[in-house]
């Protein structure tokens, strides 16, 4: 539930920024009221978006430079190369040996990681704010200077084929999961698990991933935020700096992706699996929004439905009912191309599956046929208000956040009026999103039980 | 590789490490002491740029579990939020939601810690909820089975995990009866045997102001968080507590297998640390992260990830509790790689002791433990919690602000090779490993 209202959080939160354009040359906000945040955003020539988020809270700083490509974006048959590549990127580069890096922002103190998803590729560091140029410099070079060469790539793929393991096959949760997502998404590649099938990743060459590094990483398909202590000028002298020089590429092609056809079934899992213990059922909707803003009342929809402990779902689960110990429902917009709602129910006992599946309709259906209650509205309008300002605590997740929705088709002033839409949305609205986009044609729904065994 | 460019980047690096650090202690804390009328004390640090503000609040010496009712102070602090005062859980979740507040609690094996983050706009009221959760908590019936429930998943779940269950095998045969050997969440069992009577009891025993400590961060001025503090605390007893924990024995060593249908096998291993009380502990604390607590840097991730690609992640941790000192690691790998693995460990382990770490290890395992250090203190609700953490251990702000940093400076590689000698036994190393097959070296 805390995940969800977090959500909720990060997203509106962006209605407290203050955003100066998207233009060349960024114009300094004045005088911010306490509760603003100042964002502001400048394109180098080399088409290298750079996003801005001063806060001089705490003397640290954190850079995240996401390039827009992701698992959805591999040739059939390679599934897995995004995040291999990414694994490949802490090795070495034309001008540092392999560990350089690392050791680099070991050093001075500082964190890194980086992550992959089906739309995008994240890499990120966070240090004392005096090392800013350090980790600019670095993640510049990886930009254009990647070396993928033995004994690293194998090794590497061994990793990655541990972390296969470990994560995707031995969690039971983890493999229907997988399962749901293949089935929800029958032609899409949102189908094919981010991290790859094994057998796959294991065909996968060095070849593959520095074409794949070649033909993406660039700085046009590329978004830098910097985040925390520091002042903008001095971001736009060092992105010139160490970023300014890396040449676009223009063989970026558009992206072709494959869409779903109409599938107008309900479809279901159910797992029994020897490695399962607990019983789980859950179910994800397919949504497919015209604009990325009509995502706001599915957002207040799954607020309603499964989003605290007041919720409705969870008033009928788990209080009323106590046929399940835990309910949440919530609304992945972090997709490009669709959305995903989804609910999740941890059931006390197997034999509750069949109750549990039919309230949960009867819920849906009850909130398709009458609109729900101004109450309902202004509660979750008011955990989404307070959320607001808490977001303004955590500085890295609010960036975050902003450039995500930028690397999935929001533009930044929607970003920002989200809060001042949501705040209109009444009723009838939701009702309307509940009837359009709840249909069980478009959803899979999966269970998870221990094998039965048979004495 | 271009030999020059990269002394460039040494250079202009080595220019930004000299004026580093010298400026971040003084903006990173500035830590004032609180003591209200009645002399409840807190630290606080005040920082008014968002109308935010997070509360840390722990309470020390917390007694073991009785054996048949495993879990008692987990399951205890789990119910505590729930509901409180006049308000039912329902009526009591949304008014937390209503004004904003994240409200959490939870025991550990010696303390118990609840952390609260809220709006300055609801200040007064947040403060009275906390006080109501500390002295009239309800623990209803229904409040308390839906948690057991809730207990029970998480029981459930737990056996999916080859990792969950090496540990809690590592656990429960290192420290033998000892109870840090106990499950900190108890057992389908003995949660089924607890009571909402032994819960309330639990609460009212242990919620006392003799062994509280109150980490208060954000924006709150010294005068107001006086008066809070008084309005909230003042109604929880004082009292002497008595300590009913025996100092575990800790030489277990060798191997322990358990068959599980997993691809992988999980590792567990480690043996005793050093006591925090000991002048050796800082040398130790650098010396885990050179082993491996260091991310890429570490030797055991070098090896057995990077090299080897034998894993996803290998770390070791220097654990600290009130009556054990631990150096502990753990791992997840193919199960046809389990011995090999095992015999890397050894040799790792072998080798630190023989040989310490080289000055270059040393130097990179220093500058980053004092670097990272402010990194944990970026929001208000890390800020209170680091600062509880450091607290509940027995640190003051003298160490905050400047002595952990000179522990660390003054280590000499001589230090580090007569510390690891001591501490990195490879004789006694105790693995737990959980998977499909019996690896070889278990006999």
């Amino acid at each position: 539930m805390t995940r969800i209202l977090l959500r909720l959080g990060r997203l509106v939160s962006i209605f407290c920024l203050v955003f100066t354009g998207q233009s060349v040359l960024a114009q300094t906000v004045s005088n911010p009221t306490p509760l603003d945040f100042q964002i502001e955003t400048f394109v180098l020539s080399n088409g290298l978006q750079v996003v801005v988020m001063p806060s001089n809270r705490a003397p640290i700083v954190t850079q995240m430079l996401l390039y827009r490509v992701g698992s959805a974006d591999e040739e059939s048959g390679k599934s897995g190369l995004a995040h291999f590549l990414e694994h490949l990127l802490f090795k070495a580069t034309k001008n540092y040996p392999v560990g350089f890096y690392d050791q680099q922002i070991h050093r001075v103190g500082g964190q890194m990681n980086a992550f992959t998803t089906q739309d995008y590729t994240v890499y990120h560091q966070t240090v004392a704010s005096n090392f800013l140029e350090l980790i600019m410099q670095l993640e510049a070079d990886r930009m254009e200077n990647l070396i993928i060469e033995e004994p690293g790539f194998s090794a590497e793929k061994q990793v990655v084929r541990e972390e296969i393991r470990q994560n995707h096959i031995d969690p039971p949760s983890s493999q229907l999961y997988s399962m749901m997502q293949a089935v929800l998404f029958l032609h899409h590649p949102y189908g094919r698990p981010v991290i790859g099938w094994d057998h796959e990743v294991n065909q996968l060459t060095a070849q593959d991933a520095l074409e794949f590094y070649q033909r993406w990483y660039a700085p046009n398909n590329a978004i830098l935020m910097i985040i925390g202590d520091v002042k903008t000028d001095q971001v736009r002298l060092l992105a010139n700096k160490y970023y300014g020089h890396i040449p676009a590429k223009s063989n970026l092609e558009p992206l072709n992706r494959l869409s779903d056809p109409p599938l107008n079934m309900p479809r279901r899992i159910d797992f029994n699996s020897d490695k399962n213990q607990d019983f789980r059922w859950q179910r994800f909707y397919k949504i497919e929004f015209a604009k990325k803003t009509d995502s706001i009342p599915a957002e207040l929809l799954a607020e309603i439905l499964g989003g605290n402990s007041n919720s409705r779902f969870y008033k009928r689960l788990v209080i009323e009912d106590k046929l399940a110990s835990s309910v949440s429902a919530y609304l992945d917009t972090s997709y490009r191309d669709y959305a995903v709602f989804s609910i999740y129910v941890t059931a006390l006992r197997r034999e509750n599956y069949d109750k549990i599946e039919q309230i949960i309709n009867q819920e849906i259906d009850a909130i398709k046929n009458t609109p729900v209650t101004q109450e309902e509205i202004q509660r979750a309008q008011t955990s989404v208000d307070n959320a607001i300002i808490k977001s303004r605590d955590d500085l890295t997740n609010l960036g975050e956040y902003v450039l995500i929705g930028l690397a999935t088709g929001w533009q930044l002033n929607d970003l920002q009026t989200w809060s001042t839409k949501m705040r209109m949305i009444d009723a009838k609205t939701i009702q309307l999103h509940a009837q359009q986009f709840l249909k069980l044609e478009n959803a899979v729904t999966g269970t998870l039980s221990p094998k039965l065994t048979v004495e | 590789m271009n030999k020059n460019k990269l002394y460039r980047c040494y250079q202009l690096f080595l220019a930004w490490f000299i004026v580093g650090f010298s400026c971040l202690p003084a903006r990173a804390f500035d830590i004032q002491t609180v003591i209200s009328k009645n002399g409840i004390e807190a630290w606080l640090v005040e920082d008014h740029q968002v109308p935010i503000f997070s509360m840390a609040i722990g309470f020390k010496n917390i007694s073991p579990d009785p054996a048949d009712k495993l879990g008692l102070k987990s399951f205890s602090m789990s119910v505590i939020a729930d509901a409180a005062g006049d308000k039912n859980y329902l009526a009591f979740q949304q008014k937390l939601e209503e004004l904003g507040i994240e409200l959490s609690a939870r025991s550990g094996h010696d303390n118990i810690t609840i952390s609260v983050r809220g709006l300055s706009k609801f200040r007064s009221q947040t403060f009275d909820l906390i006080r109501d959760v500390l002295v009239a908590a309800r623990f209803d019936d229904a409040d308390v089975e839906r948690t057991r429930e809730q207990y029970y998943s998480y029981f459930r779940r737990l056996q999916e995990s080859p990792a969950a269950i090496a540990s809690q095998n590592w656990d429960k045969m290192f420290f033998a009866n000892h109870p840090y050997g106990r499950p900190l969440y108890g057992t389908a069992e003995t949660i089924a045997r607890i009571t909402q009577a032994d819960l309330k009891d639990f609460a009212k025993k242990n919620l006392n102001r003799r062994h509280m400590l109150v980490v208060v961060v954000g924006d709150i001025t010294p005068s107001e968080l006086a008066d809070l503090l008084d309005k909230t605390f003042n109604q929880l007893p004082v009292a002497d507590g008595v300590s009913l924990w025996d100092t575990p024995v800790l030489n277990k060593t060798g191997l322990f297998y358990q068959p599980m249908r997993s691809s992988q096998t999980a590792i567990v291993f480690g043996h005793a640390g050093i006591s925090r009380k000991d002048p050796d502990y800082m040398v130790g604390y650098v010396l885990n992260e050179i082993m491996g607590a260091g991310g890429f840097s570490s030797r055991l991730m070098q090896k057995i990830r990077v090299e080897n690609g034998l894993t996803y992640g290998i770390s070791t941790t220097f654990y600290s509790l009130n009556y054990a000192h631990l150096l502990l690691g753990s791992l997840t790998t193919a199960a046809e790689n389990t011995d090999r693995v095992i015999e890397l460990i050894r040799t790792e382990w072998h080798k630190m002791g023989e040989e310490g770490p080289s000055q270059a290890e040393l130097d990179l395992a220093k500058t980053h433990l004092i670097g990272s250090f402010p990194l944990r203190f970026d929001n208000t609700r890390s800020t209170a919690s680091a600062l509880l953490g450091l607290r509940l251990i027995g640190y003051d702000k003298d160490y905050v602000t400047h002595q952990r940093q000179q522990l660390i400076e003054k280590i000499t590689l001589n230090d580090a090779k007569r510390v690891a000698k001591r501490l990195f036994q490879k004789e006694n190393l105790f693995f737990t490993i959980v998977g499909p097959t019996k690896p070889q070296s278990v006999k």
